[in-house]
């Protein structure tokens, strides 16, 4: 059993276990947690898969970006952590599906036998950046350059979604407080009215 | 000897887990937006593992694209549950059944 | 001569207007001279088209000068087709008709609602028209539900009258039962000839393959089309049993039922067997079961007639027993013969009921005849008309009725079959019953003493009363004499007949020395016996005889039956709507499948709770389970 073999089980343990315990704990800075852990060991995997450009992005764009917006968005809201409701029931039948879900493709990864498909090993010249990039700003420059434009909509729509509304912002407005006079905010009742 | 059935069937598992975390997920909106992203991470190693033994460098470009995509989604994910929270004042799936006619 | 032909229906249906619509424009009497002039202007113009159209040999004006609807080869036009025959209806159905309009002028002249009266009457004239000078079938149906309705109209005039109203309606329902027929008739026909067009059919009716058509109920096909057709014509010309409509239509004034009886709606079922006949003459069966229909209805009405007391009910079933001779005529093939009755009945009978009309008038609305008598010295002109109608009925020699009622009986014995001879006897003894109640009328009313209140108010009626009267009263003695232009008439291009005429005097001889005379004689002497002299006959009074007095008196039970039939149908159409279309239809269908997705959906709808995770969960099943499906598939 050589080193690789350690390590792809070691850090495929990892990120099952921490997955499994993430769709499970109450805690969400836990689970947030959990998520950079995955990522982590995802990041690993695909070193070992060779993809040196994407492992990188992942942590970076990943775990340095999104996941620190998770982080913030946590904190901002200040979430209660609750007790957990009994829901063994639900529980029970999203096991089943899952299981099925699992044993399904299965099914289709070893009807397949893809233990068979040998590895590609290429020299060390080959640059796995370089390659992405060639393709990236040559056969997909246009797809690229809209995944810009969807980076765009998405940064213009989260600012346009938290918009507040000003006039529920409780504000002192100077200029009416001036303009306000005692006959404007007090009336005299007369007591025989009552 | 590390073949690609097992880096497919580590995949699946991830996939089936996230997806049972979506809906076992009845207390907080955010872990389902985890478990989608945790569900994007088994696509995108299902593409690197193919792209890796297919020797095509096009699948690790379309992971670069979902990336990119995804990080787009989760920032509106997150944006719409902030107006959400503002509105409701919790993030508790149950509470949310407008759906219901 | 097309735009004089065509002329005829627009100034009918331009009188209908004028009186139905003009309101306060036009007062009483010009709208009726405006309605009694215009009928009038037709009828000269139909005499202008039939005197050329006899003039020359073979002369046959057809058009479809309008194609109504066109589809693929579905063609419905509007057109005319006249030949002699529809030429001679013409004639008859205008003179008729504007004698009538002379007549009513003064008949209605204190009707609140007389314009109505005209507009109605207009309209029941150009129905007719429209009828007789059709092309096609669907135009002959046009012309026949029209004549249905305006006698609806017509019938129930006097709407505030409780037996108008039962009897228009029942007028109409029966008519329904014909026309249901009818239409299933035409369908028949057009169904083995392609075409609603009187031409297309007549000249493709020896190509037709008979062999081929089905046959239904041991009938042939043809045979059977011809017998739909006929029961329409048996609900229009009231023949056993659909006559009961008949006797209840005196409810409507009297002009009505001149005009009903004599021209335009009895006549239209006796004329339509005579314009199919090229079709009917390949029957063979249901001609046989006209001549009986048409000859039982003779004998059998005219019995009715002799018990009845109201006078123009006793006309009105003397019609429906004049109507069985036209369509026994129609059961032996003589078409022409028929027609020559139709003609020359039309003459008497609208003169017996002008007249009747003008004894009504004259005792201030007394129908009933036990309180009339005496009116021979009383209304002399009303007396001697109606003798002359009486004698025509009756078949006296040398009047009108002698020469058709004895055409019809020679060739009827001429036909030469069994059914044919027992026929001819039920006609001849009808020929005896005829006159028994022609003349019982004529002494009770005219003979005798008055028996009536306000004996010295009754006086004749006015000139514009009499004219009509006198007219038709010439017209019934002499039309007769036009015997031969029937016997030699073509119908279209066919000439039926067969029948070897020798000229107008060996015709009057041999008639005369007939068994129609004798029948005649005995029934003078019977009728003298008992309605004159009122001798009381002993023997008579046997128990079988008073059996079928009462029988007769009963009217046969006709209108028990169909009230029986109707209350069946009423019952059973309440026992379906009650088990099929409350229980079945209702319940189980309309109401019933909502009832059921109601419930089914309770089950369904917890499943759509409004909650993400049911969703998702239920997306990703369902995604399991197309992905089974397609694992099944693959592997």
């Amino acid at each position: 059993m050589d080193i690789l073999t350690i390590l792809f089980y070691l850090v495929t343990s990892v990120i099952i276990i921490s997955s499994m315990s993430l769709i499970i704990v109450n805690n969400t800075v836990h689970a947030a947690l959990l998520l950079v852990l995955i990522f982590f060991n995802s990041a690993i995997l695909w070193l070992m898969l060779k993809a040196e450009f994407l492992s990188i992005v992942l942590v970076l764009v990943y775990v340095g970006a999104v996941l620190v917006l998770f982080l913030f968005v946590i904190m901002l809201l200040d979430l209660p952590i609750k007790e957990k409701v009994n829901q063994k029931l639900y529980l029970l039948f999203s096991l089943i599906i899952s299981l099925i879900m699992f044993i399904e493709l299965y099914m289709v990864i070893f009807y397949h036998d893809f233990s068979q498909v040998a590895e590609i090993s290429h020299s060390s010249e080959f640059n796995n950046t370089y390659e992405i990039g060639l393709l990236l700003f040559t056969k997909h420059l246009f797809s690229f350059e809209i995944t810009a434009l969807i980076l765009l909509v998405a940064i213009i729509a989260a600012i346009a979604i938290n918009m507040t509304n000003k006039q529920r912002a409780l504000k002192q407005d100077p200029a009416r407080q001036i303009e306000e006079t005692k006959q404007s905010r007090l009336r005299i009742i007369k007591d025989k009215d009552l | 000897m590390i073949t690609m059935s097992h880096y497919l069937v580590f995949s699946a598992l991830l996939f089936c887990i996230s997806v049972a975390g979506i809906f076992i997920n009845r207390r907080n909106i955010l872990l389902l937006l985890m478990s989608i992203e945790l569900m994007l991470l088994s696509v995108n190693t299902n593409f690197i593992i193919f792209s890796h033994y297919s020797n095509d460098m096009t699948g690790q470009v379309f992971v670069f694209f979902i990336l990119a995509v995804a990080a787009a989604e989760s920032a509106i994910g997150l944006a719409i549950i902030v107006s959400l929270f503002r509105i409701r004042n919790s993030l508790e799936i149950n509470l949310i059944n407008k759906l219901k006619g | 001569m097309e735009s004089l032909l065509l002329s005829i229906p627009i100034l009918l249906i331009l009188s209908s207007i004028i009186t139905g619509f003009s309101s306060k424009l036009l007062n009483n009497f010009y709208s009726g001279i405006i309605s009694t002039s215009l009928v009038t202007l037709s009828f000269i113009f139909s005499i202008i088209i039939c005197f050329n159209i006899y003039s020359s040999d073979n002369l046959i004006l057809y058009e479809n000068f309008y194609s109504w609807i066109s589809v693929s080869n579905f063609n419905i036009g509007i057109g005319y087709l006249i030949d002699k025959y529809s030429a001679a209806m013409l004639v008859v159905v205008l003179l008729i008709s504007s004698v009538v309009h002379l007549y009513s002028m003064s008949y209605m002249e204190k009707e609140k609602e007389y314009k109505r009266f005209f507009s109605y009457i207009a309209l029941f004239t150009f129905s007719m028209i429209l009828l007789v000078i059709s092309n096609n079938l669907i135009q002959l149906f046009i012309g026949w539900e029209g004549v249905g309705l305006v006698s609806y109209l017509l019938i129930g005039f006097f709407y505030k009258k409780r037996s108008a109203i039962h009897a228009n309606l029942k007028a109409f329902l029966i008519n329904r039962i014909g026309d249901m027929f009818f239409i299933l008739g035409i369908a028949m026909i057009y169904t083995a000839f392609d075409s609603f067009d009187y031409r297309t059919i007549f000249l493709n009716i020896n190509e037709l393959d008979l062999d081929n058509l089905k046959t239904y109920f041991g009938l042939s096909y043809i045979d059977l089309s011809c017998l739909l057709l006929f029961i329409g014509a048996m609900a229009k010309s009231a023949q056993i049993p659909l006559h009961i409509w008949l006797p209840d239509s005196m409810e409507g004034p009297t002009p009505i039922s001149a005009l009903i009886h004599a021209a335009t709606m009895v006549t239209a079922g006796i004329f339509m067997v005579g314009r199919l006949s090229p079709v009917y003459e390949m029957c063979y069966i249901t001609t046989n079961i006209i001549l009986i229909i048409g000859a039982s209805t003779a004998l059998f009405i005219g019995l009715i007639a002799i018990f009845e007391n109201d006078i123009k009910k006793v006309i009105a079933y003397s019609t429906i027993s004049q109507l069985g001779y036209m369509v026994s005529a129609l059961g032996i093939n003589a078409y022409t013969i028929s027609f020559f009755h139709l003609y020359t009945h039309a003459f008497f009978k609208a003169l017996l009921f002008l007249c009747a009309g003008s004894v009504i008038m004259s005792l201030h609305h007394n129908q009933d005849i036990l309180k009339m008598g005496g009116l021979k010295s009383k209304l002399p002109i009303t007396y001697i008309c109606f003798l002359i109608g009486t004698l025509s009925i009756i078949g006296f020699p040398l009047t009108s009725g002698f020469f058709s009622k004895d055409l019809i009986l020679e060739v009827m014995l001429y036909k030469d079959s069994t059914i044919s001879f027992v026929a001819y006897v039920m006609l001849i003894l009808g020929a005896l019953v005829t006159t028994i109640y022609s003349l019982r009328l004529l002494f009770i009313v005219f003979y005798g003493d008055y028996r009536g209140d306000n004996a010295n108010s009754v006086k004749e009626q006015s000139l514009i009363i009499l004219i009509p009267l006198i007219i038709l009263a010439l017209l019934s003695l002499f039309s007769g004499y036009s015997i031969k232009i029937f016997i030699d008439m073509p119908i279209f291009m066919w000439s039926p007949s067969e029948i070897k005429y020798q000229g107008l005097l060996p015709f009057i001889t041999h008639g005369i020395f007939s068994p129609a005379t004798l029948s005649l004689l005995i029934g003078f002497y019977i009728s003298i016996k008992l309605y004159k002299e009122k001798t009381d006959f002993k023997f008579l009074k046997f128990f079988l005889f008073e059996k079928s007095v009462a029988a007769i008196k009963s009217k046969y039970k006709f209108d028990e039956l169909f009230l029986y039939l109707s209350l069946f149908m009423k019952k059973s159409s309440l026992y379906f709507s009650n088990k099929m279309d409350i229980a079945l239809i209702d319940g189980l269908i309309v109401n019933g499948i909502p009832k059921r997705i109601n419930i089914l959906s309770t089950y369904l709808r917890t499943i759509s709770s409004g909650y993400l995770y049911h969703y998702a969960f239920l997306i990703v099943l369902s995604l399991v389970i197309i992905f089974a499906v397609i694992l099944v598939r693959v592997l």
